[in-house]
């Protein structure tokens, strides 16, 4: 049997565990992952003013985590979101879906606050709280707890001091936006580890070993295999600038990064790279262990830096300098905050710097565009929140609103949004707007239509236009819902598409849905998500004023930004290919099938 | 004869692959503590796969702590043979690759999937190759050996 029905429930108000039987109906119609995840948050998450007070944190692997699905490595969390106010998924590759499975629990939710640092430690049917010291990094911690062979996910001192954008290092791997490793904190949680001898039962073992090769075979022989693991996710960064002009950089002052030679894994990747890493099940890793063996940084040893990061601790912070942007990516890793939204607060800080709206006698020191030094003192003064660190903790909103500076905010929801300049892409525009979660390119996972023009059953998309753009985004939102429902990764959507789903899913639980049902189960969970920011008083879908005012100041895509109008009228035709109302509202008809699905999550 | 499973691990990128198939293909469950192969996080950036040397690597020690003479070697491939073994676990104690798993009260280990190792099929990295034991160089199993060594305890399956 490869469902067990069970979820796992850890009260650290009272110390105790339980034992919850899943509804049955509820697992068979969401699968896993982000269906699931969005039912149990539906049903289980307080509406909370406060998320640092009062807030569930819900841990769901992939219903393909934990078989040899080749890149079926993604397990997701659940929460409110600190930076945010509302839904939170966080997704991360390390193998802690797996043991949690293993041990026979579809899901594990964590309440209440614990009162002092603690651990849950997880071993088979074993469960049992440990005190925890304070004050190790991510890493680190990560380390001392996986001794006795443990899977992991835990923070570092960022998510102890509740910065508002920590995230939760996994097994080498980061559930990194939108603030989890906060939420952690405020629960006085260090770290989850669990192990487990138990079986993993798919339905067909023998079709399952078949379409393991099957599929790993495609996925090697796919064009883009050499490239994708020789320089990682970054590999087309110098196309992302040179041919279209979209890479945002100095806090979105401009679209193309002049030093950018330095920071294309074309020219770090031989020099700097000295193994690939990856997710668990992964065959075709991005991850590339980066290593300086000399000189100023000498010493500094990451997984990364992948293309994100390359954006928000390099062009939009406007250091071109490979090795000072590996070292803050290494600080974040260690630190435990989300490298995105950490760029971000800091290009806004430094614009704001070099506007004169802050100073030196604010800062504590100079905070300029490509100030290597600068940007490792900030990133520092975020995680223990010193100084004017204390600040920028809260979260690129946060910090405008106090410091009157919203105008040269980029943020959507709280949320930094990553590289992809969405003036100059329309349709990421809009998945930037509507995005549950805030800003983020992996909700719809778009770019990539909008960039080439054509995918899947996608072509002639004009990146300029506003046309077929909610639809797009809409079907490609509830796509990406199902692979993170299957623990896929996204990165092999070009390889799975959609029709490669339903054998797969078959094989491994038995349970036989076609793509249309697949994409239906998709679209539920962005209902549930959306009422669930609805139930937090967030309802808006819109863009930072950067987005409608400053066009892109050159390159290829000059001159272009988003109207209001050109926002709204896509928002439009999403919404109506959403069946929601003008305002953005799921009808009574959705509201009510959610609502009978989630009616009972667990018996008794 | 004498083709044995070769791990890699400056190529291995832990994605445990090999743990995840090898465990499908032989219990026909996954489960990566009862995989013939198990890859070892011996640091952040380290990741030592380990499995049978069918005696390239070692001196065969499972065959002769075997009380019940349920291992042989055989023009250099180890087989259990699981009607004789009693599930004492004697082999699994001794085997420096921690090569050997203990359940269902039977010792198993790499049986080199029939010639056709799954492990090997699925390792993107070539972080596991299929060579001949004789010409492995005796360093590479030398290393892995001071690895096993040192986590042992974190990865024996004795159930
Ligand atoms: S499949 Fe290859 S790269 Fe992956 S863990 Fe196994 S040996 Fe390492
Ligand atoms: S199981 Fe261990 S001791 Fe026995 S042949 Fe294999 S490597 Fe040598």
């Amino acid at each position: 049997m490869y469902y067990r029905y069970k979820a796992l429930i850890v009260d650290l108000d009272s110390k105790e565990f339980s034992v919850k039987e899943l509804n049955k109906d509820l697992v068979r119609k969401t699968l896993g992952g982000c269906a699931l995840g969005a039912a149990l948050m539906y049903r289980l998450a307080p509406k909370t003013p406060d998320p640092l007070k009062e807030n569930v944190v819900i841990m769901a692997p992939g219903a393909l985590t934990g078989t040899p699905v080749p890149t079926a490595s993604k397990t997701s969390f659940f929460t409110i979101s600190p930076l945010t106010g509302g839904w939170l998924e966080s997704v991360a590759g390390g193998s802690i879906g797996l043991e949690l499975r293993s041990c026979g629990f579809e899901a594990l939710v964590i309440k209440g606050k614990s009162e002092a640092p603690c651990i849950i430690r997880i071993t088979d049917q074993n469960f049992s709280f440990e005190d925890s010291d304070w004050g190790s990094d991510a890493l680190d911690a990560a380390e001392k707890l996986s001794k006795g062979g443990y899977s992991t996910a835990c923070i570092g001192q960022a998510g102890e001091n509740l910065v508002r954008f920590a995230g939760v290092e996994c097994d080498g791997r980061q559930a990194g936006r939108g603030g989890l490793g906060a939420i952690f904190g405020s629960k006085n949680l260090k770290g989850i580890a669990i192990k487990s001898t138990g079986d993993i039962e798919p339905e067909s073992p023998e079709v399952l070993e078949r379409l393991v090769k099957k599929w790993y075979d495609a996925l090697l022989q796919h064009s883009s295999y050499r490239d994708d693991t020789k320089y990682g996710s970054g590999e087309f960064l110098e196309w992302m600038n040179s041919e279209r002009g979209t890479f945002p950089t100095k806090n979105w002052q401009l679209s193309v990064f002049e030093n950018r030679k330095q920071i294309d894994p074309y020219y770090w990747a031989p020099k700097y790279s000295v193994k690939n890493n990856g997710c668990i099940s992964c065959v075709k890793p991005c991850g590339k262990m980066f290593v300086i063996k000399e000189g100023k940084y000498s010493g500094t040893k990451i997984d990364g830096p992948e293309y994100e990061t390359l954006y928000a601790l390099g062009g939009n912070v406007f250091n071109g300098n490979i090795e000072a942007l590996a070292r803050a990516n290494e600080l974040c890793d260690r630190y435990g905050i989300d490298t995105i939204s950490t760029g971000g607060t800091i290009a806004f800080a430094m614009e704001l710097y070099e506007r004169n709206i802050i100073t030196k006698d604010d800062v504590g020191y100079e905070l300029r565009f490509g100030d290597e030094d600068a940007l490792l003192k900030t990133i520092e003064q975020i995680a223990i929140r010193e100084g004017f660190g204390n600040l920028l903790a809260e979260g690129t909103a946060r910090a405008s609103e106090h410091l009157g500076a919203q105008r040269y905010a980029v943020h959507v929801k709280g949320m930094d949004p990553p590289a992809y300049d969405a003036r100059g892409l329309k349709g990421m525009a809009l998945a930037y707007a509507t995005s549950p979660r805030g800003a983020c390119h992996l909700r719809a996972g778009v770019y990539g239509i909008e960039l080439t023009g054509k995918w899947w059953k996608y072509s002639d998309i004009d990146r300029y236009s506003t046309e077929k753009k909610g639809d797009m985004v809409a079907t490609m939102e509830d796509l990406m819902s199902v692979y993170d429902t299957l623990g896929i990764c996204k990165f092999s959507r070009h390889v799975y598409f959609a029709e490669g789903l339903p054998e797969l899913v078959e094989a491994v639980t038995g349970i036989k849905y076609s793509v249309e049902e697949l994409f239906a189960i998709g679209a539920n969970a962005n209902w549930m998500k959306k009422l669930i920011n609805m139930r937090q008083g967030i309802s808006k879908d819109s863009l930072p004023p950067r987005m409608f005012l400053d066009p892109i100041a050159e390159g290829p895509s000059k001159g272009a930004r988003v109207t209001e109008e050109e926002l709204s009228i896509m928002l439009k035709d999403y919404y109506r290919a959403r069946g929601w109302s003008e305002e953005g509202e799921p009808s009574k008809e959705q509201i009510n099938e959610v609502d009978d699905l989630t009616k009972e999550v667990f018996y008794g | 004869m004498g083709l044995i499973v070769v791990s890699h691990p400056e190529k291995c990128t832990h994605c445990r692959e090999c743990e995840l198939a090898c465990s499908l293909h032989h219990e026909k469950k996954v489960n990566p503590k009862k995989s013939r192969i198990r890859v070892i996080r011996a640091s952040y950036d380290l990741s030592v796969p380990s499995l049978c040397t069918h005696g390239y690597g070692c001196a065969l020690e499972c065959v002769d702590s075997c009380p019940m003479g349920a291992i042989e070697e055989n023009n250099g491939f180890v087989g259990i043979d699981e009607e004789l073994c009693d599930g004492c676990g004697a082999c699994v104690d001794v085997c420096p690759f921690n090569a050997i798993r203990l359940f269902d009260g039977k010792a198993k280990k790499c049986d080199l999937c029939g010639g056709e190792p799954v492990c090997v099929s699925l390792c993107s990295q070539g972080a596991l190759t299929f060579e001949e034991g004789k010409t492995v160089d005796k360093r590479v199993f030398n290393e892995i050996k001071k690895v096993v060594e040192e986590r042992r305890e974190d990865y024996v399956l004795q159930i």
